[in-house]
């Protein structure tokens, strides 16, 4: 077990220096360059040469690589182009409201998820079945700075129950946390719904409920805790895509999150902002994707690694 | 009245046959809806701006007094265009990496699961931002970064399934009988994934006219006056207190449809999957 | 429950807030009251403050973006926050009258070169250090240095040297006699730094709270980069503290959740709301809008080094196709549907009155068969992605379709279109039109005008986006540029402006522009200045 710990921790090194090689060179090809951009247009060409000649933008690409990697291992992931402030102390404080929506979003999704594929399963192609796909179909189907902006009319200005602006407290945290929240709802059930059914449907569910186990017991007790698997994959996916997918809940919600800063970072071509936040992001996904693969280990003794 | 055993088990789940047809509606609607409006989605009245709903504007009329009922119609083209021409184009790429990978295994294997981890090792919608930053915006590109955005879930699933199958009996058999790689891949392999790569590209199809309006609220993609739905959505947000009815048209008419690509993508699953045939 | 808590900690403040303030007045007293002896009367001197029971001590505005930079020589976002930590010689008050900031007078020399200003005496830093010319010496010398350029020094070039006589006593040496000096003098390029702080800090100057010293009405103590920048008052400001203790300029990026804010009370003041909006709010209890003049027009610039459009006949034509009346009224409503009347805003130093140029659609199709166009011809525009350019765009599509011609969207993502407008040769821009925001930052047709038309010196648009040339608006502008007597300023001007708007249109003006702030009825002497400056020292809100 702690062998293929390491072994897929080691793994993870060189696709995450491919990564940053790609994410370099896209970032770069992204038409416009930062300066021009952010000095405006009125200013003199040579000014805007000097500029880049003191950021090293006009180093060969890479040159500009190597230099950034080498900043990277002693920690420095360079400085913002437009504001001078370094990327790493921005994105420490960045990381924390991004991860607050994201595990939130997450454990909201995951309860209403599971608890709603459960009972679908259980009334299989009943009208209860029927109903709560599609209300946890129609949350994930509805774009979410639509869905955010219709909560915040009710839920801010209507009821006058929450806060509209960052997330300054707990109570701040509801609205957007549940907004992203259900838009991962959706894929939850879907999945335990399936596994459920997978589970219910097999031979030895069925020799138990002929035996006269009372059903009920046997759907929570059996059924899921064989369902497990798929659903923590689930989860653990959407845990990812919520991390990304929270730019849209932090812009309606003023909240200065990562995906904020990174969207703001491609608009303004800031490279060292957009390299330092990928990076970041997609460590965080890969984490906790191969602590979910570890995580089936714990939960399913049928799989071994070698 | 239907013999084939699919069709009996999709038509058993109400909420799937609903679902088709609203599919089916939309996808008419865009094939041919255009052709029965009677006003063009370009034509400006700017006298009426933001009417409500009349007998000739049906839907009211948006910020140039153009009429959002021949908008919708044209635009679920525009939408359809998009998500389908995204999806299916990413999907065939997909279909044939995850093909590839999992039939030639080795090398190929390694390199295509390395090339779908760094894709999904980019979060989301990012990726659909920096193809589209890089490439411009415009229906066109913004199929290509669906189509792109859509390529690693198919690969891992198509090589998933090809893997369990080229163990198979039946495909050593194959082998034996001296068929070619190319000859067992186009008879056997594909045909017996084509069922779940159905339901992937329908659940895919929903998620791509939504991944188009997030792209519009940020400023990028589909650019108006071009009526995508998403890009009509997004653009009509600044009304969504005044003028309410041109924000939730499209709004609820983008809910309605992804709503219905899942149910579909779901149901088709559902009657698919050979494990459920006796419930 | 969360009412009651609320309440309490307001009057703990409010208690708190009582006991400070009497401290504080005694202290700052003498320097204000010198201050405010040498100010010439303005409307804007500092209100008393208003810590008393009836006024909140914390004011809170929204806005879209956050500052790039709290350095007024690099910070190209915008005015309106960087007058809050510091002041400049010499600043445009509400009415955009020019009045001294930290000079108490200023003289120029028989010359017309050296422009000498006296200090104010007793104006204090945050860190409590008293302002001299040491001070404003430094910030010039760091201004012009074109050996280390800021952002701003290239705008700057025509002051030659920044010399120090005396502790009070600086003089500013232009290279020629300069016509819009002190109108100048008035852009953000121009606040004054810390000697010390260039020293210690300088290019991290205004980055962080640490580095910013200013002599300006708040402090800026906590600084969330996209959330919110926190400013204190500062007691020794020398036109006296400002009215409310604390500032919070809160970034809430959607316009709509921006409205929300201001409706539910979360802020007090909003700025940039959509226009459907204002219009909605501007009736709603408890809400009320200031829209002030802004010197901003919108307009869309023509690239004369396209063939067809070259053709200054062409040009007049697609001029006299636009019905401006109808674009202004559909799309920017009651606050900013002025049509403009010259290529100049009315509060523009050198404007001069030409009439909106109305629609004419005989004369258009008659320049376009003259110029050998008759059929028309197929015309691509270059916008940026935000939606009123684009719904412009669409309405002119109809209009120019009328003379046959056949307009071309091109909507492009905002750092793309910026990319194109700097350093850029004519075969690298393949546009007949683009959309343009122009108000120049001196409020002064000199940059207005000249900097933006007269013939490029190189191949690339730097500055002139759209290589316009024409020898005798090269020979008006310039002429204007050096000449110091506003009267002979003003007939030069009028002269090129009449070229530019229609003889040889550089463009199509579409509308001016305003300052709009939406904000709760409780706000109390709110004003702006014409460059979107908030006097921020001035505004108390009422509980």
């Amino acid at each position: 077990m702690l062998k293929y710990a390491v072994k897929r921790i080691l793994q993870l090194i060189p696709m995450l220096l491919i990564l940053s090689v790609i994410v370099f060179s896209i970032v770069h090809l992204i038409p416009g360059d930062p300066v021009s951009n952010m000095l405006g247009p009125d200013v003199p060409s040579e000014m805007v040469e000097a500029e880049k000649e003191r950021l090293g933008l006009n180093d060969p690409l890479p040159v500009q690589y190597i230099n950034y990697m080498k900043g990277l291992f002693t920690g420095d992931m360079g400085t913002s182009i437009v504001t001078g402030k370094p990327v790493a102390e921005e994105l420490a404080k960045r990381y924390p409201p991004t991860l607050i929506l994201a595990v939130g979003g997450t454990v909201v999704a995951a309860l209403i998820g599971v608890l709603f594929g459960i009972i679908a399963a259980v009334n299989h192609n009943k009208f209860v079945d029927n109903l709560l796909m599609v209300l946890s179909l129609t949350s994930v189907s509805t774009p979410s700075f639509f869905l955010a902006l219709i909560l915040m009319l009710v839920f801010c200005l209507q009821l006058k129950w929450l806060p509209s602006i960052g997330l300054k407290s707990p109570l701040h945290a509801i609205l957007p946390v549940f907004t992203l929240g259900i838009t991962a709802v959706g894929f939850i059930t879907r999945t335990t719904r399936s596994a459920m059914l997978d589970v219910i449907n097999q031979d030895y569910i069925r020799t138990s409920r002929s035996r006269g186990v009372p059903k009920r017991v046997i759907t929570y007790v059996h059924a899921f805790r064989n369902a497990l698997i798929p659903v923590t994959t689930a989860v653990g996916l959407r845990f990812g895509s919520l991390l990304a997918g929270a730019t849209l809940v932090e812009t309606v919600f003023s909240i200065p999150g990562v995906g904020r800063f990174l969207v703001d970072g491609v608009l303004k071509r800031d490279y060292p902002v957009v390299q330092g936040t990928i990076l970041v992001l997609a460590v965080t996904f890969v984490v906790v994707n191969t602590v979910i693969d570890l995580l089936y280990a714990a939960v399913d003794p049928r799989i071994k690694y070698d | 009245m239907f013999k084939n055993p699919v069709v009996k088990r999709f038509m058993r789940r109400k909420v799937s046959v609903v679902a088709a047809v609203v599919m089916l509606l939309f996808i008419l609607t865009a094939l041919i809806g255009p052709f029965f409006c009677s006003q063009s989605p370009e034509k400006q009245n700017l006298t009426m701006t933001y009417a409500g709903p009349s007998a000739e504007h049906w839907l009211g009329t948006d910020e140039l007094g153009r009429d959002t009922f021949t908008r919708m119609v044209y635009g679920s083209r525009v939408s359809l265009l998009v998500s389908f021409g995204g999806v299916i184009s990413g999907s065939i790429v997909g279909i044939l990496m995850g093909v590839c990978a999992g039939y030639f295994g080795k090398v190929v294997d390694t390199v295509i699961c390395r090339i779908v981890d760094i894709l999904l090792a980019f979060p989301g919608l990012l990726l659909a931002i920096t193809i589209v930053t890089i490439l411009g915006n415009g229906t066109q590109n913004t199929a290509i970064a669906i189509a792109i955005f859509s390529i690693p879930s198919m690969v891992r699933m198509v090589r998933g399934i090809v893997i369990s199958l080229k163990s198979s009996e039946y495909i050593d058999a194959c082998r034996v009988m001296g068929a070619s790689n190319a000859r067992i891949l186009a008879t056997h392999i594909i045909p017996n994934c084509m069922s779940q790569i159905i339901v992937n590209v329908t659940l895919n199809l929903g998620t791509a006219i939504l991944t188009a309006s997030s792209l519009s609220f940020l400023g990028l993609g589909v650019q108006p006056p071009n009526p995508e739905w998403g890009a009509m959505l997004s653009s009509a947000r600044e009304v969504i207190r005044t003028t309410p009815m041109q924000v939730f048209v499209p709004g609820i008419a983008i809910t309605l449809v992804v709503l219905a690509f899942s149910l579909v993508g779901d149901g088709l699953r559902d009657a698919l999957d050979p494990k459920l045939k006796n419930s | 429950m969360k009412r009651l808590l609320t309440l309490v900690m307001a009057l703990a403040m409010t208690a708190s807030l009582a006991a400070c303030s009497g401290g504080n007045d005694s202290s700052s007293s003498a320097p204000a009251s010198s201050g405010a002896a040498s100010t010439p009367a303005s409307s804007d001197g500092a209100a008393a403050p208003a810590d008393s029971a009836d006024y909140k001590d914390t004011l809170i505005l929204g806005t879209a973006s956050d500052q790039d930079i709290m350095d007024g020589q690099n910070n190209v976002t915008n005015d309106k926050i960087l007058r809050t930590v510091y002041s400049q010689l010499i600043r445009r008050n509400a009415d955009s009258v020019i009045e001294g900031d930290l000079a108490e007078s200023w003289e120029v020399s028989e010359d017309e070169l050296t422009w000498t200003f006296h200090l104010k005496k007793g104006v204090k830093f945050h860190n409590g250090k008293e302002l001299t010319a040491k001070d404003v010496k430094a910030s010039y010398d760091r201004l012009l240095n074109a050996d280390d350029p800021q952002r701003y020094t290239a705008t700057m070039n025509y002051i030659d040297r920044c010399e120090m006589v005396d502790d009070y006593t600086v003089q500013l040496i232009t290279k020629q006699p300069s016509g819009p000096m002190l109108a100048s003098l008035c852009a953000r390029a121009n606040l004054i730094l810390d000697a010390d702080y260039i020293e210690k800090y300088g290019r991290d100057i205004g980055t962080k709270p640490e580095t910013i010293n200013g002599t300006g009405p708040y402090k800026l103590v906590e600084w969330n980069k996209d959330e919110e920048m926190v400013f204190e008052r500062f007691d020794d400001y020398f036109r006296g503290p400002a009215a409310t203790k604390n500032l919070i300029i809160q970034i809430i990026p959607e316009a709509n959740s921006r409205a929300i804010a201001l409706e539910s009370g979360e802020i007090d003041i909003a700025d940039g709301l959509n226009g459907e909006d204002v219009a909605r709010l501007d009736g709603t209890d408890g809400i009320k809008v200031e829209a002030r003049e802004s010197n901003g027009q919108h307009l869309y610039q023509f690239n004369c080094k396209d063939p067809i459009i070259a053709d200054t006949r062409v040009r007049q034509a697609i001029s006299y196709a636009i019905d401006r009346h109808v674009i202004c009224e559909t799309l920017f409503g009651d606050y900013e549907g002025t049509p403009c009347t010259a290529p100049l805003h009315p509060l523009t130093f050198g404007y001069t009155d030409l009439g909106v140029i109305e629609r004419d659609v005989e004369k258009a199709k008659s320049l376009l068969a003259e110029a050998g166009y008759a059929d028309g011809f197929d015309l691509t525009v270059m916008t940026g992605n935000y939606a009123k350019s684009t719904q412009v765009c669409e309405i002119m599509k109809e209009q120019l379709a009328e003379v046959g011609i056949n307009l071309i969207l091109d909507v492009v993502e905002n750092a793309t279109f910026k990319a194109n407008l700097n350093g850029v040769t004519p075969d690298q821009f393949k546009w007949g039109m683009f959309n343009m925001g122009a108000g120049p930052g001196s409020v002064d047709a000199d940059e207005g005008l000249r900097r933006l038309y007269t013939t490029p010196t190189g191949e690339t648009n730097e500055n002139n986006y759209g290589w316009y040339s024409n020898a005798k608006v090269d020979e008006l502008l310039n002429a204007a540029a050096i000449t110091t007597d506003s009267e002979e300023r003003l007939k030069l001007y009028a002269e090129a402006q009449q070229i530019l708007y229609i003889d040889d249109p550089v463009g199509i003006w579409l509308n001016d522009r305003k300052n709009i702030y939406v904000m709760s009825d409780k706000v109390e002497n709110f004003s702006v200045e014409v460059k979107n400056i908030v006097f921020f020292e001035n505004i108390s809100v009422r509980k």
